[in-house]
């Protein structure tokens, strides 16, 4: 029972920080509590020695996802619809929460199915601790090797398509 | 000489195995926090003061010498100093994310010392991602930055936080990719392993691709710690200290050890990494320690070197200059890697193949960064 315990701790700690983020009133509140629930989880991740995808989590979720968050908070705060706060001014209107009410009925959904169906753990993870980089490396040079190249075929897309807007927008001189 | 190499490795043993069970394992945990914690503490007292003192002789002046002999005792003085001092908050700040914002920053800073190999046996946390961990948790300061320069509610803080997290997410790149090599041969994300890996002088410095990437990566290190020049983020002339303009009291003593610790901690990444970590002739910690040492000696002296970059300077330098030349590097690393190094001649033949691929790299990058060419001045009198 008391090997339960840090996990309890960082789920408690990733549950508040999920109410954070959809409840609180003042956006960068709500992001810095996107970062706690990001963190419990990289948390929960290290608890299943899943040493790798803790690392990756906090790289990308926190590194990268949350500073997103970041530019789109700073650059659209044009001071229309908002007060100085950065506070969503506007009360949410009943069309927003039924889109809201949709998704997340739609993720619950998943979510129940994948954990109903689950049957419990089989043994002890394959290869262990000191194999988790490593065989997720392999797996992507093998099995899944065209999800990856798709992948990064789609990320290179995006690079080009980020260089042309940005490139269309010096030559009409909106830049420089 | 394997006594003293082991000494603190033993003295943690013989403590956890005087101690009863729940306390041992406590003790297993606390100790060499306790120890990281208290060691760079002390460390960082004495850089600040070697840093003052090297920086006012590169200026020609004298530095602190008041306190204590030679002014030894001047750090202890200023953090008596700075715990004495008032701690303002403005009225206008969110004083939740303000006064949050350098615990969060120094936080995942000291956690970086426990992924450190400090030397044989002695590497706090032992995570097989140790590389990836370290760049995850010195990724995480970017948002403290952004609380700080958010909280405190002044245009100046806010710019200021926003050119740090322009800055660490440019120079996060070419310090990963530059770090990218020494994985792909090593072969493996553990850093006492890739230590390991350098063994018999075989520190990965002294190899084509090694040295190259060990320059960048100590440059792109400097910017993610904000040292100078790379300090554009607190640039006192424009910005009035970017995003801790508003701090004061022990709050502005946290983010200076915040921003010395990653200083230190990169260096020892450095160190691990290129330098052979805890491999030399004297004990494996002192070798570690020393060579972390040098590494922020160059730091201090660069700092006392160069003028603080323009903002399109250091976004172009990491953009242009650092990443091609990063990617570059790891071409050359596996060129290296299947190339046959048996005798003299393979050797030389690695290495001129390495020269070969990053000479002609580095020169035309040159040419491509290099501005507008000016005219040569002429001067009415003072040619005379």
């Amino acid at each position: 029972m008391s090997a339960d315990v840090p996990f309890y701790l960082l789920a408690a700690l990733a549950f508040a920080g999920a109410l954070g983020a959809v409840t609180l009133q003042n956006t960068a509140r709500a992001l810095l509590s996107l970062v706690v629930f990001f963190a419990g989880i990289a948390g929960l991740y290290l608890i299943l020695r899943a040493d790798f995808l803790a690392a990756v989590q906090i790289l990308v979720y926190v590194g990268a996802v949350a500073v997103l968050i970041v530019f789109a908070i700073v650059l659209t705060r044009t001071g229309q619809g908002k007060d100085e706060d950065g506070d969503a001014a506007h009360p949410r209107s009943t069309g927003m929460r039924m889109v809201g009410a949709l998704a997340a009925a739609l993720t619950g959904a998943i979510l129940v199915s994948v954990v109903t169906r689950w049957s419990g753990m089989k043994g002890a993870p394959p290869g262990g601790r000191d194999m988790n980089a490593e065989q997720i490396g392999e797996s992507m040079m093998t099995t899944f090797v065209l999800p990856f190249e798709l992948a990064s075929l789609l990320l290179t897309a995006a690079l080009i398509g980020a260089v042309v807007i940005a490139v269309d927008e010096v030559q009409k001189g909106l830049r420089r | 000489m394997n006594e003293l190499d082991q000494i603190f490795v033993t003295i943690h043993r013989s403590v956890v195995e005087m101690l009863p069970q729940p306390l041992s394992t406590v003790a297993d945990l606390l100790l060499p926090a306790s120890v990281v914690v208290g060691f760079f503490g002390l460390y960082f007292a004495f850089v600040t003061w070697l840093e003052r003192k090297a920086l006012a002789r590169i200026q020609n002046r004298i530095g602190p010498n008041r306190v204590g002999p030679k002014g030894l005792l001047q750090p202890i003085a200023d953090a008596v100093k700075m715990l004495t001092k008032e701690d303002i908050v403005p009225r206008a700040a969110d004083r939740l994310l303000h006064t949050l914002a350098p615990v969060l920053l120094v936080v995942p800073t000291l956690m970086l010392f426990a992924l450190l190999p400090f030397g044989k046996n002695m590497i706090p946390a032992a995570l097989n991602v140790g590389v990836l961990m370290f760049f995850a948790l010195s990724s995480i300061s970017t948002v403290a930055t952004f609380m700080a320069g958010w909280g405190s509610r002044n245009k100046y803080s806010l710019l200021g936080a926003m050119r740090v997290i322009a800055q660490m997410i440019s120079y996060e790149l070419p310090v990963v990719m530059t770090a990218l090599p020494v994985v792909m041969i090593a072969g493996t994300l553990a850093l006492d392993q890739i230590v390991l890996a350098q063994a018999d002088y075989a520190w990965f410095v002294f190899t084509p691709w090694g040295l190259v990437g060990f320059i960048a990566f100590f440059i792109g290190g400097m910017a993610e710690a904000g040292r100078s020049p790379f300090d554009i983020a607190e640039g006192e002339s424009e910005i009035i200290a970017g995003f801790h303009t508003e701090y004061s009291g022990f709050k502005f003593a946290l983010f200076y050890l915040g921003e010395y610790m990653s200083a230190f901690a990169f260096s020892g990444l450095s160190t691990a990494m290129f330098l052979g970590g805890w491999h030399g002739p004297l004990p494996s910690w002192l070798n570690f320690f020393l060579k972390m040492f040098a590494l922020m000696c160059v730091m201090i002296w660069i700092r006392g070197t160069f003028p603080r970059l323009r903002v399109d300077q250091l976004m172009g330098f990491s953009w242009k200059f650092l990443l091609p030349l990063a990617f570059m590097n790891m071409i050359t690393a596996g060129v290296w890697f299947y190339m046959p190094r048996d005798t003299f001649f393979q050797q030389l033949v690695a290495w001129l193949a390495g020269a070969a691929l990053l000479v002609p790299t580095f020169i035309v990058l040159v040419r491509v960064n290099a501005g507008p060419r000016l005219q040569k001045r002429t001067y009415k009198y003072a040619d005379l």
